[in-house]
């Protein structure tokens, strides 16, 4: 008994001297290319001027040079905002029922559960549709959305259906592959009392396993929607009207309070879906609030 | 019609039940009595089939688990009603569709997802009749975790009766209640035998309940059968038999 918990104790030590070692290890590494140097004077007084209207952001154009026929910024404000939360909604609409499929697929609960009712021929199957569901969630989620949105540039250039394309691939993946496990997760008694008293795995599956994953599955991808805003938001940088595109027109016209006003919209929209998720969740899955 | 011939089950290698012989009659109601770890639940989950025997063993009207193909298993299963100590109801759903769940082995996919979503009506009023059967009627529609233990308890007692059962398996129905709780859990399981005529076969550890309520008594030690007869053939030896202490037992539980 002693020596098991000695042994055990022993590991724990090991990993976290490798993991303290390896952090050392990259400090050395980083300050050794000059990484950790002190910022210099020019760009401390960069992140002054930038913080310095962190309180004051812009209720209308402080530049003179306004073109033609643009629209009043909080209007402008309010379209890029309203531009971010279509590109999330498209691209988790997108990403969810093939996630759905995915991970239902990459869940090995479904063909290991054990019962009768057709449970050969899913021992048999099983594996040849789980290994290559695990195959495509790992190359659609480890390619950055990022990376997918320059491919799509250098393809086609990034067009709104691009950029939606960029964020649901790699959500699709991600998702599918946390689905999955929280369907392996979910408690089995009850799945395995049904198969007991004569229900078959699909039926013990689809009523003993899902409704107890389908909570998590629900709190997981309302968090990945707020995910999806942020990269609709950045994804604005390479050309779609998002918050990202005005937030780097703004940086680079040097127009601050401009930029303060993008950021606490991108803020709020953060902020609102997070209680909406929230409130929704409440509502149909009878989560309670201390959740 | 639950008879048992040379039963032997082993875990790990080690032979944790070995039952000769064991035959229960249509309506028959027997208590399986003994210490904890003697296989009580191991009996009761080799008559369902759910835990394999290594060698012998459980035949329903004449034909051996071990031999039926899966639809027969199914279709047999569904008679077999099995109450787990722990209830293992699905906590998320509605009290109704765990009821209805009791009766999935008579169904396909779709029984099961027409339970989950939107019941028949014809359903939902049998339902409602064996929760009020049991007591709990007025909890049809809540989520279960939102019940007590002895209300949840009672839900499943609904789930095994709703697929119509010719042996209801209850292992340690009363082992996390109080004793006032655990008599009227029992005598309504009686009840409900001999009202409805299936065979019931519990697991108890409180010896006094068992000998005061059913009418054959199974005593169970370390996988074997010390004895099986009525309460009032039971002598002071069989019981100092089944309870005693013996120093063999705790190098074994290491």
């Amino acid at each position: 008994m002693s020596s098991a918990t000695d042994s055990r104790a022993g590991t724990r030590r090991a990993v976290v001297g490798a993991i303290a070692a390896a952090g050392l290890a990259s400090a050395a590494l980083l300050s050794a290319q000059g990484q950790l140097a002190l910022p210099g004077l020019d760009s401390l007084e960069l992140l002054a001027r930038f913080f310095s209207h962190a309180l004051r952001p812009a209720l209308d154009y402080g530049s003179p040079f306004v073109p033609v026929g643009a629209p009043p910024l909080l209007l402008q404000v309010a379209t890029a905002t309203w531009r971010t939360v279509q590109l999330a909604v498209a691209a988790m609409s997108l990403a969810v029922p093939v996630a759905l499929l995915l991970g239902f697929a990459g869940a090995s609960a479904w063909w290991r559960l054990p019962g009768p009712g057709g449970r050969a021929v899913l021992r048999r199957l099983g594996p040849l549709v789980y290994a290559p569901a695990r195959v495509v969630m790992t190359l659609a989620r480890s390619v950055h959305e990022l990376l997918w949105a320059l491919l799509f540039l250098a393809a086609v250039g990034l067009s709104d259906t691009a950029a939606v394309l960029a964020i649901a691939i790699p959500y699709a993946g991600t998702l599918g592959k946390v689905f999955s496990e929280m369907i392996d997760e979910a408690p089995r008694d009850a799945a395995v009392q049904l198969t007991g008293s004569g229900a078959t795995a699909a039926q013990a599956f689809s009523v003993a396993l899902l409704p107890r994953a389908l909570p998590d599955m629900a709190a997981y991808s309302f968090y990945r929607f707020e995910c999806a805003l942020r990269s609709a938001a950045v994804l604005g940088f390479f050309g779609p009207e998002t918050l990202g595109k005005f937030i780097r027109l703004a940086w680079n016209e040097s127009l601050y309070a401009e930029l303060w006003t993008y950021l606490y919209a991108l803020f709020a929209l953060i902020a609102v879906s997070d209680m909406a998720s929230r409130a929704l969740r409440q509502r149909f899955l009878g989560e309670t609030p201390a959740r | 019609m639950l008879e048992i011939n040379d039963l032997r089950v082993d875990y790990d290698g080690r032979t944790v039940l070995a039952v000769d012989h064991l035959a229960m009659a249509p309506g028959e109601c027997v208590a399986v009595v003994g210490p904890s770890g003697a296989g009580k639940t191991t009996l009761l989950r080799s008559c369902n089939g759910t835990v394999p025997a290594a060698a012998g063993g459980v035949a329903i009207n004449g034909r051996l688990l071990s031999d039926m193909g899966e639809r027969e298993l199914r279709r047999t299963r569904s008679e077999l009603a099995f109450i787990p100590q722990d209830l293992a109801l699905v906590p998320e759903l509605r009290v109704v569709a765990n009821v209805l769940a009791g009766g999935f082995g008579r169904g396909g996919l779709l029984t099961a997802l027409r339970a989950l979503l939107k019941p028949r009506r014809a359903d939902t009023q049998r339902a409602f009749e064996l929760l009020q059967r049991v007591g709990v009627g007025d909890k049809l529609y809540q989520r279960s975790d939102k019940l007590s233990g002895g209300e949840q308890q009672r839900v499943a007692v609904a789930r095994a009766l709703f697929g119509g059962p010719r042996v209801l398996l209850a292992d340690e129905p009363v082992a996390s209640v109080d004793p006032e709780r655990a008599r009227d859990t029992l005598a309504l399981l009686l009840e409900l035998a001999r009202e409805q005529g299936f065979a019931l076969l519990v697991s108890l550890h409180n010896l006094e309940l068992a000998r005061g309520l059913f009418g054959r008594l199974l005593g169970l030690r370390r996988g074997r059968l010390l004895f099986d007869c009525a309460p009032a053939e039971l002598g002071d030896y069989e019981l100092e038999a089944l309870y005693a202490l013996d120093p063999s037992e705790d190098e074994q539980r290491d």
